[in-house]
């Protein structure tokens, strides 16, 4: 597996002409016409420009106030900063976290500026069975969901007063994760794409949340709230070590700064191969394990 | 004053993060401490690559800095001349002061008051983890008795902790930093009757000495506690998990100087803070082996 990935690197010379500025080993994907700002730079002195988000006028000149992309739309020029808290889009996945239940609701930690809202009558009771309204069933909501949980969910609405995310879980797809990893990358790193719920060829199951929160669990089945629902799943050695290796692997892309996605997820788990899974936490693994997706990341696949 | 109870209460706060896991999550991590299979592959007593620097902080005495996966902790020293107090006109000074950035408070979701007495908890165990172990001999560091000591101010900033283990990273950073610390080397000026009267303080960099007995600094090192199992360099998510922590202050011989144990529930049978303890014991070596903190300082080669 690695040889392959040698390979893929050895050509990688010849590709990088496509590329504006990017040498092959820096971490940063740059792509033609990207531009890479850090708080301060001058993005443009020319004066026929707006000023967006993560930008200020100093002097007459625009400047970086965040460390990112710079984005123009017409003469707007804003820039899309690397680190950043979520900001959510209507339909996005997410993966959540149940902090308090409330009245009628729960909050749920997203990674966004605010609590975002999952309402009591945006979820699917379990079984199926239809809500009526009534106070014991505000009473039994703990019962749904309690403090801790981590959810899947979508991005239902955008509250305009305060930017706060309501959530929906109303599909099969969505609603209380089981037993599994939970872990955090950097929102940005996670590709928007039709499918957030993967099940990879080694037969982990992930769910990529639009947050930057990733859910890895031994297995999703045909009826994911079927599967959930057995807490007591016994989860295999074998499970545990491929779990732990997509973890690794994702860890991995994350440190490179690099896209999450279900290829990129692949390629790396597959071309760590010839390591066990805690070597991966190397540095040096890191960087060649994720070479391919690296490559994949700058066109140069 | 029970040293202990106050310890215990003061600790409680280092690894308590509001305790957000789920059921499933608790079940997952447990069973999987059961089975030796940690989530990121590791065995029980593995410990992450960590990364450490020294010397990044030009204008500091000595500074660290030290990620770990997530964590990442930066330590300044600064070394000044100060007044002794009167009880103890001859000895110098070891101050902590730890802070977490507030940028780090927000992304692991702690408010001001946990990340205060979380931070306040880790200054009260370094205070501990000089009074205990008497590594550094406070009286070298007097230049004039009564007169003039060196005061040795530690800063610790925790810049991040979403990598979990943050006791152990705040220990190993000022463990390196005060190896990286550098005192200017004084010379006394005495009068007729050849008593010291005043002192001069070397303006050449290069005319220093590191600070003695920093080889016998004590590090902590933080085992986490599941059923009855001890697993080394806890994550984040296993400290959320975990049923208790053992704290073990050990130096690089091994001689062990404090040890504290923090149950967030339930109790822990004594045989596992001892076998915490021998762990701990076994393993301080390569983790400063590891980092590169075993050397004894030239000065002490010289013998000054």
């Amino acid at each position: 597996m690695d040889t392959t990935a040698d390979d893929a690197g050895a050509t990688a010379p010849d590709a990088t002409t496509t590329t504006t500025t990017t040498t092959t080993t820096t971490t940063i994907v740059e792509r033609p016409g990207m531009r890479i700002v850090c708080p301060g730079d001058v993005i443009t002195e020319d004066q026929g420009y707006m000023r967006g988000h993560g930008t200020f006028i100093h002097d007459g000149r625009l400047l970086a106030s965040v460390a990112g992309v710079v984005e123009r739309v017409n003469k707007v020029i804003s820039v899309r900063p690397v680190r950043t808290r979520y900001v959510g889009e209507i339909g996005d996945v997410v993966v959540g976290r149940i902090m308090q239940v409330g009245q009628r609701r729960w909050l749920v930690d997203t990674q966004s500026r605010l609590s975002s809202v999952l309402k009591l009558s945006s979820v699917n009771l379990p079984g199926g069975v239809l809500r009526r309204k009534s106070a014991s069933d505000e009473l039994t909501m703990r019962q749904v969901l309690a403090e801790g949980d981590l959810i899947s969910a979508e991005v239902q609405a955008i509250f305009q007063e305060d930017g706060t995310l309501s959530l929906h879980t109303r599909s099969l797809r969505y609603g209380r994760l089981g037993p599994g990893m939970f872990m955090r990358v950097p929102s940005v790193l996670v590709r928007r794409s039709k499918n957030h719920f993967h099940t990879l060829p080694c037969g982990v199951a992930v769910v990529l949340g639009n947050n930057g929160y990733i859910w890895i669990g031994a297995s999703m089945e045909e009826d994911t709230t079927q599967a959930r629902e057995h807490d007591q799943h016994i989860i295999t050695e074998e499970t545990r070590r491929r779990m732990a290796r997509v973890r690794n692997a994702i860890s991995a892309l994350a440190h490179r700064m690099l896209s999450i996605f279900d290829t990129t997820i692949i390629f790396t788990y597959d071309d760590s191969a010839h390591l066990e899974e805690k070597e991966m936490l190397h540095p040096e693994a890191i960087a060649t394990i994720t070479q391919r997706a690296y490559l994949l990341c700058t066109d140069q696949l | 004053m029970n040293f202990r109870q106050t310890l215990a209460k003061r600790y409680k706060q280092i690894s308590n993060k509001g305790k957000m896991a789920s059921k499933a999550e608790r079940q997952f991590i447990a069973n999987g401490i059961a089975a030796n299979i940690r989530c990121d592959g590791r065995d029980l007593l593995d410990r992450r690559p960590l990364e450490l620097e020294t010397g990044n902080i030009t204008n500091a005495n000595g500074s660290s800095r030290v990620q770990l996966m997530g964590t990442d902790v930066l330590v300044g020293v600064k070394v000044e001349v100060a007044t002794p107090t009167d009880d103890r006109p001859d000895e110098g000074m070891l101050e902590f002061s730890i802070s977490s950035s507030s940028a780090n408070a927000t992304v692991a979701a702690l408010d001001a008051r946990t990340a205060d007495k979380m931070t306040r908890s880790l200054e009260f165990l370094a205070e501990q983890l000089q009074k205990t172990s008497h590594a550094l001999d406070l009286k070298k560091l007097c230049i004039l008795p009564g007169k003039a000591v060196w005061c040795v101010r530690v800063d610790v900033l925790v810049l991040q902790s979403l990598g979990g283990n943050v006791v152990e990273c705040v220990f190993l950073a000022i463990k390196a930093a005060l190896h990286d610390t550098t005192i200017p080397n004084c010379t006394l000026i005495k009068d007729s009757n050849g008593e010291a009267v005043d002192f001069d303080i070397s303006s050449n960099a290069y005319d220093v000495s590191p600070i003695e007995g920093v080889a016998e600094f004590p590090v902590i090192l933080c085992f986490g506690i599941i059923g009855a199992r001890v697993f080394a360099d806890p994550l984040f998510e296993e400290e959320e998990c975990a049923d208790a922590f053992v704290l073990v202050g050990v130096s690089a011989s091994g001689a062990v100087c404090l040890t504290q144990q923090v149950c967030a529930g339930r109790g822990v049978d004594p045989t596992t803070i001892i076998e915490a303890v021998d762990t701990a014991r076994q393993a301080v070596k390569g983790v400063l082996e590891d980092t590169g903190c075993t050397h004894t300082s030239i000065c002490n080669a010289d013998g000054q």
